[in-house]
C-alpha cells in the first residue's frame, strides 16, 4: 500500500499542479467579473424598473405583461387626466373591453389625424385614412391596444412587452429611446402615441422610394413597409416581402390585423368625440382643458369655466358682471380666488364664448403671479429660494418621469409653479438641479410646510434672480431700457456692462418675465431681465455679480 | 480509493472552472488580461458562433477586437431596484449609456466599415432575441467603435481625412447612438461646407430631440459664414416640418439664429403653424425675445 509520503513525489505533485492552475484560472475568472462589471457599457436590462409585474392575456386591453405605472410617472396624473383610458381588470371583462376600446378608438383616431395634419397640412383624405389605419394596426399588433390597466392587485399598471423593453401602447423600446422612457413620455399614453408616430412617419415617408412600394399612392404597401421598419428597424422597410425572414410571422400578423380591423368589433361609434382634449394632449401631454363643446356658450353662468379666444382671454369665469380670464388652463384653478363658485370638471366639455355674448361685460385679464398667490397665499413666487424638508423627486413634468432625487436640505430657486386640484391645492415647482430642469412636488393645502420652506440661504445650485441689495451687470449688448413701470413709459437707456444695485424684483406674465427695480442716473424704474419660459433667457439680459 | 477521490476532486474543479467561464464570459470579454492573452473572448462558444464575415476580416488587418461590444445585454438576472414610496421616492439615477473610455480597444477604419455591412448581411454575431435586438446591438457596437477610433486618431493629422469621411458617412445612420457619436466628431473637426451638408441632410427629419438640440450647437459655428443660409434652411425646416418634439424644442432655442434677414421667414412659418401648438408658442416667444434684445426691451 502506498503511503502518503510516497505520493509527495510524482503522483501528488501533478494533481496539486493541476489544482493550482485551476485555482489560478478561477481567480482570473472571478477577478474578471469585478473588473468587467466596471468596464462594461451599461445597457437597459430586461424589465427595467418593473415592480409588481402581472401577466395578462393576448386580448385587447390586457396584453401581458404589465408593471406598476408609477415607476415612470405619477398615478394621480393618470387618474385625473386619463381616467377613461384605463382598462379595469376588476370590472366585467366584456363590457369593460367595449367601453375601453371605444374610448381609445377616438383618441388614437384624433391623435393620428392631428399629427399628420400638422406634419403635412395639404394631406389628402386617402393618405389620412391609411395613416390612421396604419397607426391603429400598429397599436393592435404591438400591444393589443394595451397601455394603462388596473390589475387585480388594485395597482395601476402599464403594459410592458418584449422582455419589458417595450413600453405601452406603441411599445416604445427603452434600448433605443431611454430618455423618452425615463422622462415619462412613453408612460404618458398620448406621449407614447405621439412619440411613436414620429418614428412611424419617417418610415412612412421613406417607404415610397423602396422597391417593395409602388409609389406614394400604394398605401397598403406603404403601411406594411412603415410597420416592418417600426417593428424591425430602419433597414427593414421591405421585410414584409420576405417570407423567410426570421420575423416574417410578425409581418403576416400585421397584415391580418390590417385586413381584419379586429379592433372595430369592439367600437360601437367610430365618430364618437374623444373624451379628452387630444390636440392639446398631443402638444403638451398633461394638464389640458376638457375638449371644446360643439355648442358655443350663449349665456354666462358663474358656475362654469369658459374658453374665450381673444386677447385678453383664455380661460374665464363670470362673476359680478365681469369676465375674469387667465391666459393658460394650468392657472384656471386660481380663478377660484375671484369666483369661489366656479366648478372644474373633466367630464364636461368647455364652452367657447362668442364676442357678442360678452358685449357690455367687463373683460379682465389676470396675471397668474398675482391671482394664484391670492388664491393660495402659501404659494412660493418665482424667484423664491426654497429649502427642501425632505428628499423629493425631480420630474420632467409635474406628473411625469423622475429625472433625479433632490436630497433633503437642498436649497433651490423656484423658476415656475403649477397649482393642480382645486380641492387639495397640490402645488408643483419648477427648479433646476444638477443641470436638469424639472418639477418637484410642494405638498397640498394641508402639508405644504412639511415639504418646502422659504430660505434666505444662497442656493447650492445655479440661480437666476438676484436678491435685493445685490448687484447685477447689464449683459445685453444693446443695453436695456429703464421704464417707469414694467411695460410702461420709457425713462432712459442703460448701456451694456453697467453695474446696478437691485432694489426689488418682480415676475409677471405667462412666460414668467423678470423685472428688476433699480436706480440709474437719478431715475428709478424697472428694467426687463428676460424670462423663464419656455426657456430661460435671464442671462442674455443681466448677470448677477 | 484515494486516487478516485483525487480524480473526482480535480474533475469537479475543472468542471466548476468551465461553468464559471461560461456564466461570466461577458465581463471576462472585457477583462484587461484579454489583451495579454490575445483571446477575442473568453467565451467557450465563441468559435462556434463566428461568422464568415468575421473570419474574412480577421484575414485582413488584425482581428475584430470588438467582441466586448457585441454582447450588449446584461443577463436577465439584473433588474434595477427602487423604493416605491408614493411621492417621496428614492430612485437611483437612471442608467447612463456610457462606456468607460479607458477600456476602449483599438479599432481600424476597415473594421468599422465591416460592421456597417452587418446591417445588410444580418448575419453578424449580434443577438436576435427579438426583431430589433440585432440592430440595437449593432448600432451600439458601431457607436462605440466610432468613439474608439476617434479617441485613437483625433490628434493624428494624417487621420483627419479618414475621420471626416467616417463622420460624414455615419451621420447618415438611422441609429441615434451612431449619429450622436458622428456628431461629436463633426464638432471636433474644423467647420466645412461638406460637414454641414452631411449634418443637415442626415438630421433634418430626425425625430430625436436630444440629437437635434445638439446639432444646433454645432450649427452655431456656421452662423455669420457663407454657410449661414444652409443653417437657416435646416433650422426653419425643423421648426416647421420636423419631428413633433424636435420642432417644439428647437422653436424655443432659435433666438441666436434669428436675424433681420430671416425674421420675415419666421413670421411666415409662425403663420402656418397650428396656433395652439407648442412649436408656435415657442417660436412666437423666441421672436418676441429677439426683438426685445435688439431694442433693449
Amino acid at each position: 500500500m502506498k503511503k502518503f509520503k510516497d505520493l509527495s513525489a510524482l503522483d501528488c505533485s501533478r494533481p496539486i499542479f493541476i489544482f493550482i492552475i485551476i485555482g489560478f484560472f478561477n481567480l482570473i475568472a472571478f477577478g474578471g467579473v469585478l473588473v468587467g462589471e466596471v468596464a462594461q457599457a451599461t445597457v437597459v436590462p430586461d424589465f427595467y424598473k418593473c415592480e409588481g409585474k402581472v401577466s395578462g392575456q393576448w386580448v385587447y386591453g390586457r396584453a401581458p405583461y404589465a408593471c406598476n405605472a408609477d415607476s415612470f410617472g405619477e398615478d394621480q396624473t393618470v387618474f385625473t387626466h386619463f381616467g377613461k383610458l384605463l382598462f379595469n381588470d376588476q370590472k366585467t371583462t366584456t363590457d369593460e373591453r367595449n367601453r375601453y376600446m371605444q374610448e381609445l378608438y377616438s383618441v388614437i383616431r384624433d391623435a393620428a389625424r392631428y399629427y399628420l395634419k400638422k406634419r403635412k397640412p395639404q394631406v389628402d383624405g386617402e393618405e389620412m385614412k391609411w395613416w390612421i389605419l396604419g397607426i391603429m394596426a400598429t397599436a393592435s399588433n404591438e400591444s393589443y391596444w394595451s397601455h394603462y390597466r388596473i390589475a387585480d392587485d388594485g395597482r395601476l399598471k402599464m403594459m410592458r412587452g418584449d422582455y419589458g423593453h417595450g413600453h405601452g401602447l406603441m411599445q416604445v423600446d427603452d434600448r433605443a429611446h431611454f430618455n423618452a422612457v425615463t422622462t415619462g413620455l412613453a408612460w404618458n399614453i398620448i406621449g407614447n402615441i405621439t412619440y411613436s408616430m414620429d418614428e412611424f412617419y419617417l418610415n412612412w415617408e421613406k417607404a415610397p422610394s423602396q422597391k417593395c412600394v409602388n409609389g406614394a399612392k400604394d398605401y397598403e404597401s406603404r403601411v406594411r413597409s412603415a410597420w416592418s421598419a417600426y417593428n424591425g428597424g430602419p433597414s427593414k422597410l421591405c421585410r414584409w416581402t420576405n417570407p423567410n425572414d426570421k420575423w416574417a410571422r410578425n409581418d403576416k400578423n400585421f397584415f391580418n390585423a390590417l385586413r381584419s380591423l379586429a379592433w372595430e368589433n369592439y367600437v360601437a361609434d367610430k365618430n364618437k368625440v374623444a373624451s379628452v382634449n387630444v390636440p392639446c394632449l398631443v402638444e403638451q401631454q398633461e394638464n389640458c382643458p376638457p375638449p371644446n363643446s360643439e355648442l358655443p356658450g350663449e349665456t354666462l353662468d358663474p358656475r362654469k369655466l369658459y374658453r374665450y379666444e381673444a386677447t385678453p382671454g383664455g380661460f374665464c369665469t363670470f362673476h359680478l358682471q365681469q369676465l375674469s380670464c387667465v391666459e393658460n388652463f394650468r392657472d384656471a384653478t386660481c380663478l377660484l380666488a375671484v369666483n369661489p363658485s366656479v366648478l372644474f370638471s373633466n367630464e364636461e366639455s368647455l364652452e367657447v364664448l362668442k364676442p357678442e355674448v360678452i358685449k357690455g361685460v367687463d373683460l379682465i385679464g389676470l396675471d397668474r403671479h398675482q391671482i394664484c398667490v391670492q388664491y393660495e397665499p402659501h404659494l412660493f413666487a418665482v424667484g423664491t429660494k426654497v429649502l427642501l424638508k425632505k428628499s423629493i423627486n425631480l420630474r420632467q413634468t409635474p406628473g411625469g418621469g423622475v429625472l433625479a432625487v433632490v436630497p433633503n436640505q437642498t436649497v433651490l430657486e423656484v423658476l415656475d409653479f403649477e397649482l393642480r386640484d382645486s380641492i387639495k391645492k397640490d402645488r408643483y415647482y419648477q427648479v433646476q438641479y444638477k443641470n436638469k430642469i424639472g418639477f418637484i412636488f410642494g405638498g397640498d393645502r394641508e402639508d405644504s410646510s412639511s415639504w418646502l420652506e422659504r430660505s434666505i440661504a444662497i442656493p447650492s445650485e445655479k440661480f437666476f434672480v438676484t436678491p435685493a441689495l445685490s448687484y447685477i451687470e447689464v449683459s445685453n449688448t444693446s443695453g436695456i431700457n429703464l421704464r417707469k413701470t414694467p411695460q410702461g413709459e420709457w425713462l432712459v437707456s442703460i448701456p451694456y456692462r453697467t453695474k446696478l444695485q437691485v432694489l426689488d424684483s418682480l415676475v409677471l406674465g405667462g412666460n414668467n418675465s423678470l423685472y428688476y427695480l433699480v436706480r440709474y442716473r437719478g431715475y428709478q424704474g424697472y428694467l426687463y431681465s428676460g424670462r423663464f419660459l419656455p426657456t430661460i433667457t435671464v442671462e442674455e439680459w443681466t448677470r448677477g455679480l | 480509493m484515494k486516487k478516485n477521490i483525487r480524480f473526482g476532486f480535480i474533475s469537479g474543479m475543472l468542471f466548476l472552472s468551465l461553468v464559471s467561464v461560461y456564466f461570466f464570459r461577458e465581463p471576462l470579454s472585457r477583462h484587461p488580461l484579454q489583451k495579454l492573452f490575445s483571446i477575442p473572448a473568453l467565451d467557450p462558444l465563441y468559435f462556434l458562433k463566428q461568422t464568415e464575415l468575421q473570419r474574412q476580416v480577421k484575414k485582413s488587418k488584425g482581428e475584430i477586437r470588438l467582441q466586448g461590444f457585441t454582447n450588449g445585454y446584461l443577463p436577465k438576472r439584473e433588474l434595477s431596484s427602487s423604493e416605491s414610496k408614493q411621492r417621496d421616492l428614492h430612485f437611483s439615477e437612471p442608467s447612463k449609456h456610457s462606456q468607460d473610455d479607458s477600456k476602449l480597444q483599438p479599432v481600424t477604419k476597415e473594421e468599422l466599415m465591416a460592421l456597417k455591412q452587418c446591417y445588410a448581411t444580418q448575419t453578424c454575431n449580434f443577438p436576435q432575441t427579438d426583431p430589433r435586438s440585432y440592430e440595437f446591438a449593432l448600432g451600439r457596437a458601431i457607436a462605440l467603435g466610432l468613439k474608439n477610433y476617434f479617441e485613437q486618431n483625433k490628434n493624428n493629422l494624417q487621420s483627419l481625412e479618414d475621420l471626416t469621411a467616417l463622420a460624414q458617412d455615419f451621420i447618415q445612420s438611422r441609429d441615434g447612438f451612431v449619429q450622436d457619436q458622428a456628431l461629436d466628431i463633426l464638432a471636433y473637426l474644423p467647420p466645412s461646407a461638406e460637414n454641414l451638408e452631411s449634418l443637415t441632410q442626415a438630421l433634418k427629419d430626425s425625430s430625436d430631440g436630444d440629437l437635434i438640440e445638439k446639432s444646433l450647437a454645432e450649427c452655431k459655428r456656421y452662423l455669420n459664414s457663407e454657410n449661414g443660409e444652409k443653417v437657416d434652411q435646416f433650422v426653419q425646416h425643423i421648426v416647421e416640418s420636423g419631428g413633433h418634439f424636435s420642432s417644439q424644442r428647437i422653436a424655443s432655442q432659435i433666438i441666436p439664429f434669428i436675424n433681420e434677414k430671416n425674421f420675415q421667414k419666421y413670421q411666415q412659418i409662425l403663420a402656418r403653424l397650428p396656433k395652439e401648438s407648442v412649436a408656435a408658442r415657442n417660436l412666437k416667444a423666441s421672436m418676441e425675445e429677439y426683438l426685445l434684445l435688439k431694442r433693449g426691451s
